[in-house]
């Protein structure tokens, strides 16, 4: 376990490349999260309105993105 | 814009663009445009490849430059832990949750259905870059003092050769390629 320390001086890092990797990732780990979410709550009957209101963002914005892959409510 | 460009110089703009497609890219460069006029079959490609600027040495540059940015792209694909540790998430945990709620292989299987998305054949009209194409307004610019006014090879080989850290730049370095040099060799020609 890092101490609390560590762990601030991490995500406070300096050198650029460590702290644009740490954003690169946590941006992947958010979409991949975002595909499975999308997934389970379509697969439970959630309109895209429901999902896009969670999310923050408008209907068409998560349509565009998610909507070919899923498609529709099965 | 491009429709202003004419002759040998619009064949170096579809050579460009053939190039990046072959690469599987969305965009055209001024990496593809230093391409694209290397291949040119008149006395500015001729002073050029004279100069080691070769198709087939700048073919190998653009080559490098995709696996470069390939590597990077693969990196964001694998889920890169070391990173996320760095901010103090602990992606072991994340991915033990995840998987516990959607099933054994399911955070990698988000990444695959994510990364399918994004390898879309590439068809149809390429972006042009910012860079590139104020590389290709400029040798417009530059080319409505002559009689034509239409950009030849040679205003868009000084454009890129004068362009400061592009990608072209990086590829004539690496070929140990004096741009100042070659753009006197040009216009001295001219």
């Amino acid at each position: 376990m890092e101490s609390t320390l560590e762990i601030a001086e991490g995500a406070a890092s300096q050198d650029p490349d460590v702290g644009l990797r740490a954003v690169a990732a946590l941006r992947e780990l958010a979409e991949r999260l975002e595909v499975l979410q999308i997934e389970n709550a379509r697969r439970l009957g959630w309109s895209w309105q429901e999902i896009a209101d969670r999310l923050g963002v408008t209907k068409q914005t998560v349509h565009r993105k998610h909507g070919p892959r899923i498609g529709r409510r099965s | 814009m491009t429709r202003r460009i004419e002759g040998e110089a619009r064949r170096a703009v579809i050579r460009a663009q053939e190039q990046a497609r072959r690469f599987g890219q969305h965009f055209i460069g001024c990496e593809h445009l230093l391409y694209g006029v290397a291949g040119a079959d008149d006395a500015v490609g001729g002073i050029l490849r004279a100069r080691g600027v070769t198709p087939e040495r700048v073919d190998e540059q653009l080559a490098a430059l995709v696996r470069r940015s390939r590597s990077a792209a693969a990196r964001q694909r694998d889920l890169d832990g070391e990173a996320l540790d760095t901010i103090g998430v602990d992606l072991d945990a994340v991915r033990a949750r995840v998987e516990q709620a959607f099933g054994p292989g399911s955070l990698d299987r988000a990444g695959a259905a994510r990364s399918s998305r994004a390898k879309r054949d590439v068809t149809g009209h390429l972006r042009v870059t910012r860079q590139a194409r104020a590389c290709l307004k400029r040798s417009i610019r530059a080319a409505e003092a002559r009689p034509d006014g239409r950009p030849d090879t040679a205003e868009l080989a000084l454009v890129l050769l004068d362009v400061r850290a592009s990608a072209a730049r990086s590829i004539l370095a690496t070929l140990g390629v004096s741009a100042p040099e070659l753009s006197a060799e040009i216009s001295g020609a001219l």
